[in-house]
């Protein structure tokens, strides 16, 4: 239990290498929506219920469309139109809301869910290699300390924990730079919370870039390196960790 | 232990139908003589062969959550054009992938109608059950078309490599390739995935409506090769044919081990129950007892499958 070692606090942003720059952003439930994610960045929207968190994250999966704004992705200009286009073209993966409905398979096992988003790497020359499909799921569950008899155990009978953790894994493929997580620790016990931390922090050490969707302040607070503040549907203000302080967000958030 | 067992679901009913079908043929033996003939074996064998290739497609969409109905209907088109081609004046293996490609046309509109258009399967491919038949009606004029079909037509249906007959050939073959698509292929992995929970398959980066479409086009083609086949074994190309066709897939995919939910089946499974079905009504047939009588029996042997799932979901999760 408890944290994992190997996670350094002099975690370096590469500010001068953006790698996803919104301008300008709107869709149907979101207005005018601009920022720039940079290498190794943890970038925070924080906002109320309903204040538009998740339709950004939707709006960058291709599932809600744009009315208008502009994309770059590693500087050029690009359009998501579909979950498949944001992970295999563009690399960003998100890790939804829902755990249940939305993140798993819940009559598959672990190593079925964790490769489904990536299966296409395992098609060889007498079709799904099994072999590999499993060493992969393996390393994925050493790699997160994803605690399962097997990677045969149906994920149904996870811990919650446990199960964030596969649907952390399933986003998790070397193509992967920008990860996206809406309310990653909701429903999902303190210790197994600070676990999911460490790994987010080790994720943007190792060069990814994070975005963490959450309506709970400690969590943006603790791990963010700067904070969106949303305030319903469009963006107030983008605050760096050092400016944060309750009070002030407090106040920004309510839209008062 | 629970765990262990959640998983074993599918598996053991697998075994537990493998049983059933011993059972069903040792019982048959010992209370029928004429059951263990070459003749008899291989003349159900070759009625069931035209359940087992529409259900190898059926069951991988089943899988997958949706469901098909126009199935019966489908073989009646297919077989009836093939015969119709042929009296056109059409070389025959011509007029075979003709029909069937009309078969995969009709599958393409259910997927059209089902994946873009959002309409509930069961209510779809009700709807394409009866126009097709219908169209089938009008372009046979009602008649049986069994003049001008040429010797070789019945070559599909009756012909024979060796010692044994093609159709239960060709029938092994499209099998094993199903089977390959169930357990190797994406297709296969997509199908349990989308079956599962469409949402989350969508979200992991699937591509569901491919995938949905690419389904629907696939039944349709094996619905209109299992007519073609029909067509050619009876030597005549009849509207009639396939009628109330899809209740035998059904009965078979579901005895296989598949939730009309979805997520679950398999194509082995299928195919056991396609023999249980065909053995059963071979059975009762030899045993001289009427027809409509195995109506009762079928209906009875589709809700006890799925009684028999129901009861077993909830021992093993309960």
């Amino acid at each position: 239990m408890g944290a994992r070692p190997g996670f350094s606090k002099g975690r370096d942003v590469e500010w001068d290498k953006p790698v996803l720059e919104v301008k300008n952003m709107s869709t149907p439930a979101v207005q005018d929506v601009s920022f720039t994610l940079h290498k190794g960045e943890i970038l925070g929207f924080y906002g109320l219920r309903g204040a538009g968190k998740s339709e950004v994250a939707r709006a960058l999966y291709g599932l809600d469309k744009w009315t208008s704004g502009e994309l770059f992705i590693d500087g050029e200009r690009a359009k998501i139109d579909s979950p498949g286009q944001a992970i295999h073209t563009h690399g960003i993966a998100m890790v939804p809301e829902e755990r249940l409905s939305e993140g798993l398979l819940m009559k598959l096992d672990v190593a079925d869910n964790i490769t489904i988003t990536n299966l296409k790497k395992f098609v060889k020359k007498f079709g799904l290699s099994e072999k590999e499909k499993v060493k992969t799921a393996q390393h994925y569950i050493n790699e997160l300390q994803i605690r399962a008899h097997s990677h045969r155990q149906v994920v149904r009978t996870l811990s919650g924990g446990n199960q964030q953790k596969v649907v952390i894994a399933k986003c998790l493929h070397s193509e992967t730079k920008v990860l996206m997580l809406d309310e990653p620790s909701r429903g999902i016990d303190v210790g197994a919370k600070e676990e999911i931390y460490s790994i987010i922090r080790e994720l943007a050490s190792a060069g990814s870039s994070v975005l963490v969707f959450s309506s709970e302040y400690e969590e943006i607070a603790s791990i963010c390196d700067r904070v969106v503040l949303m305030v319903k549907g469009r963006m107030a203000t983008c605050l760096k960790q050092e400016e944060l302080d309750p009070q002030k967000v407090h106040i920004i958030t309510m839209g008062v | 232990m629970k765990v262990q067992r959640v998983k074993d679901k599918t598996k053991l009913q697998k075994y537990m139908i493998v049983g059933v079908l011993l059972v069903l043929l040792i019982v048959l033996t010992i209370l029928t003589p004429e059951f263990l003939t070459y003749n008899n074996i291989t003349n159900v064998l070759r009625q069931t062969s035209a359940v087992i290739l529409a259900g190898c497609a059926v069951t991988l969409l089943m899988i997958s959550g949706n469901f098909d109905l126009s199935i019966g209907s489908i073989m009646a088109i297919s077989g009836t054009l093939s015969a119709i081609f042929v009296t056109k004046g059409m070389p025959l293996p011509l007029s075979i992938v003709a029909s069937i490609l009309v078969g995969s046309l009709i599958g393409l509109l259910n997927g059209f109608l089902v994946v873009v258009m959002k309409v509930p399967s069961i209510i779809a491919t009700l709807g394409t059950m009866y126009s097709v038949r219908g169209v089938a009606w009008v372009i046979t004029e009602g008649a049986s078309i069994h003049l001008g079909l040429g010797k070789n037509f019945t070559y599909l249906g009756r012909g024979f490599i060796g010692p044994i007959p093609l159709s239960i050939f060709i029938t092994a073959v499209v099998f094993l390739i199903f089977f390959f698509i169930q357990h190797k292929t994406l297709l296969g992995k997509y199908s349990y995935a989308i079956g599962g929970n469409q949402r989350t398959a969508l979200l992991s980066g699937i591509n569901i409506y491919r995938v949905g479409i690419i389904l629907y086009i696939l039944v349709g083609t094996m619905a209109g090769f299992s007519g073609t086949m029909m067509a050619s074994r009876l030597g005549v190309g009849n509207a009639n044919i396939g009628q109330g066709f899809e209740f035998d897939v059904v009965v078979a995919v579901v005895l296989g081990g598949a939730s009309l939910d979805g997520g679950e089946g398999s194509i082995f499974g299928m195919v056991i129950g396609a023999l249980i079905v065909g053995f059963i009504g071979n059975g009762l047939n030899l045993m001289g007892v009427h027809s409509f009588y195995q109506d009762v029996v079928k209906g009875i042997v589709l809700v006890g499958a799925v009684l028999l799932d129901r009861v077993m979901q909830s021992r093993l999760e309960g």
